[in-house]
């Protein structure tokens, strides 16, 4: 033991919480001196624990605190926790709770084992029938089987026709009498309900346009009615349509319509005229209709959808545009591509 | 029947579980708990266990009796505004005895620059009966119709003077071992410092107490009887 370990333990020692080898080891090492100070120091310990005067507060401290803490916990706790902590307080309140409660669970445990044993109580008696009829089946059966078995193998060629049963319990069992109810009366064992069937059915086409019906007709009127909303478009310079290629021949021979030449508003107004050249319509839905065009084979009409394309671009973005229309025809109309795109590079350059 | 038989089970169980929880008083954790809940017999429950031991460790800290209860009303309304920081896992003696100190810390700092109220002042300004430290100190007590010695043994003044005139850091090591009996660990929290110093600052407290203690005429025969 080391001087620190000594002095670590010195102040166990004069509290007696050491074991009686440390201690005597404590005391051992202790001279003369030194024991007699730490025999005082251990009595002082004792004395002042047991001797030393205690103070109290005075009764108006007590109660100044009291009532503060009160008035803070007042403000704290609302009506329903002061209600439950003053329930909380009666002595019978807690075992009171928890009876209820155990009343709770073991009723609901009988209630649902009782159900379950009225539910399944003709199932049970059927079962025991059955467990008994089957022994009853063998001993039956057994013997009619074999003398079966017996003729054939002696190859008898029309063998004594006997009553070869299959062991089931409604045949092999002796007729009963009638009962006076029927077995119909009995409650039915409950059908189970099919898996998923509320999923299926929802999935079904007919229950979701029956649904929507019922929403429709359900679906409160809205007080007033609100326009939809429209979308703007964008205002589109009036670009004049593309003169017919110098070479391509006439516009009658390729079989386009001379309305594209008219003003939009003229062509609308007239009624006459394929919209697709309209130059309010954007450019990707003249994308969309060459497409439609080449798929149809409309070799006209895809021309003019193709031009009126190239016409509306700045001439830097034609040659781009060109390729794009060449993959869309070669995708859609490998057969009118040569002829299209011959016309159509005279405007991409 | 069974069910019958289950219930009477179950039920002698609880009955014998909410005895023998009645049987052993709650923790002051358990009674912070419930006061944090909202219940306040349990703070009037904490309060009344630790009031005279905090008021003797806060009266012979700052050594003046109306201070004392100042600072106890401080600490007890402390321990009320930051109950809702106090959590289960804390020992709530240190928690409420780290208030106690840090306040009188506090005040000790204060006083350094007032006017230091003497003790002789202290008694004889006030007219309630009871036992102060000053009259402790002094040895004597007024009561009635005339003087007498209070305490028989004078030891007990030597020693409560010997405690007044340790260091601060031993007197509050001191004090909390042997007025508020708290283990040398929770001092080592109270306090922040390690076990050992608390320890090591208990031995010299001990040693001056000692020598206080001879040097006034006391031998191991007079704290023996």
């Amino acid at each position: 033991m080391n001087q620190d370990e000594f002095e670590a333990l010195l102040l166990d020692y004069m509290e007696d919480a050491l074991d009686d080898t440390s201690a005597e080891d404590v005391q051992s090492r202790l001279e003369e001196e030194e024991a007699q100070a730490v025999a005082f120091e251990r009595q002082l310990m004792v004395f002042a624990r047991e001797q030393m005067e205690t103070f109290e507060p005075s009764a108006a401290i007590d109660d100044a605190i009291l009532k503060a803490a009160r008035a803070s916990t007042v403000q704290e706790e609302s009506l329903l926790a002061s209600l439950w902590k003053q329930l909380n307080m009666l002595s019978s309140f807690q075992p009171a709770i928890g009876f209820a409660m155990l009343l709770l669970v073991v009723g609901g445990f009988t209630l649902f084992t009782v159900q379950q044993q009225t539910l399944n109580a003709p199932r049970q008696k059927l079962a025991n029938h059955k467990a008994l009829d089957d022994d009853e089946v063998v001993k039956k059966t057994a013997a009619p089987l074999s003398k079966a078995k017996e003729a054939k193998r002696q190859g008898s060629s029309s063998p004594e026709r006997q009553p070869v049963n299959k062991p089931s319990a409604s045949v092999a069992l002796p007729r009963k009498a009638p009962q006076k109810r029927s077995p119909q009366r009995y409650r039915k064992r409950p059908r189970r309900r099919a898996k998923y069937r509320r999923y299926a059915r929802g999935r079904s086409k007919k229950f979701q346009q029956e649904r929507a019906v019922r929403i429709r007709r359900t679906a409160p009127a809205p007080l007033f009615r609100v326009a939809p909303a429209r979308r703007s478009r964008p205002r589109r310079r009036f670009i004049p349509p593309v003169a017919p290629p110098p070479s391509g021949g006439s516009t009658r021979s390729l079989g386009l319509d001379t309305s594209v030449q008219k003003h939009p508003k003229k062509a609308s107004r007239g009624g006459g005229g394929a919209n697709f050249n309209d130059a309010f319509s954007t450019r990707r839905s003249k994308y969309r209709q060459l497409r439609l065009a080449l798929r149809r084979k409309q070799r006209a009409k895809a021309y003019t959808l193709a031009s009126a394309i190239l016409s509306s671009l700045p001439r830097s973005r034609r040659k781009a545009a060109l390729q794009r229309i060449e993959k869309m025809s070669t995708q859609y109309a490998p057969t009118l591509t040569k002829t299209l795109l011959k016309r159509l590079r005279p405007l991409a350059r | 029947m069974l069910f019958l038989s289950m219930i009477w089970i179950i039920m002698g169980v609880g009955v014998a579980a909410s005895v023998s929880k009645k049987a052993t008083s709650p923790t002051d954790e358990e009674l912070m708990m419930r006061y944090i809940s909202g219940d306040y017999r349990a703070f009037e429950a904490l309060y009344r266990r630790h009031r005279k031991p905090v008021f003797n460790f806060i009266l012979r800290y700052v050594k003046n009796t109306e201070r004392a209860e100042e600072l106890l009303q401080e600490v007890f309304m402390r321990m009320v505004q930051s109950s809702k920081k106090y959590t289960k896992q804390a020992k709530f003696t240190t928690w409420l005895y780290t208030i106690a100190r840090n306040l009188c810390i506090d005040t000790y700092r204060r006083k350094k620059h007032r006017h230091t109220i003497s003790l002789q002042q202290s008694v004889a300004g006030d007219g309630e009966d009871g036992l102060r430290l000053e009259q402790v100190l002094e040895g004597i007590v007024t009561e009635g119709d005339g003087e007498r010695r209070v305490f028989s043994s004078e030891i007990r003044v030597a020693l409560e003077k010997g405690i007044a005139g340790l260091p601060d850091d031993q007197r509050e090591v001191f004090l909390l071992r042997e007025a508020s009996q708290l283990p040398y660990k929770e001092i080592a929290n109270i306090v922040g410092t390690l076990e050992n110093t608390v320890k090591s600052r208990m031995r010299y407290a001990l040693e001056y107490l000692r020598r206080h203690l001879q040097s006034a005429g006391f031998s191991l025969e007079d704290l023996k009887d």
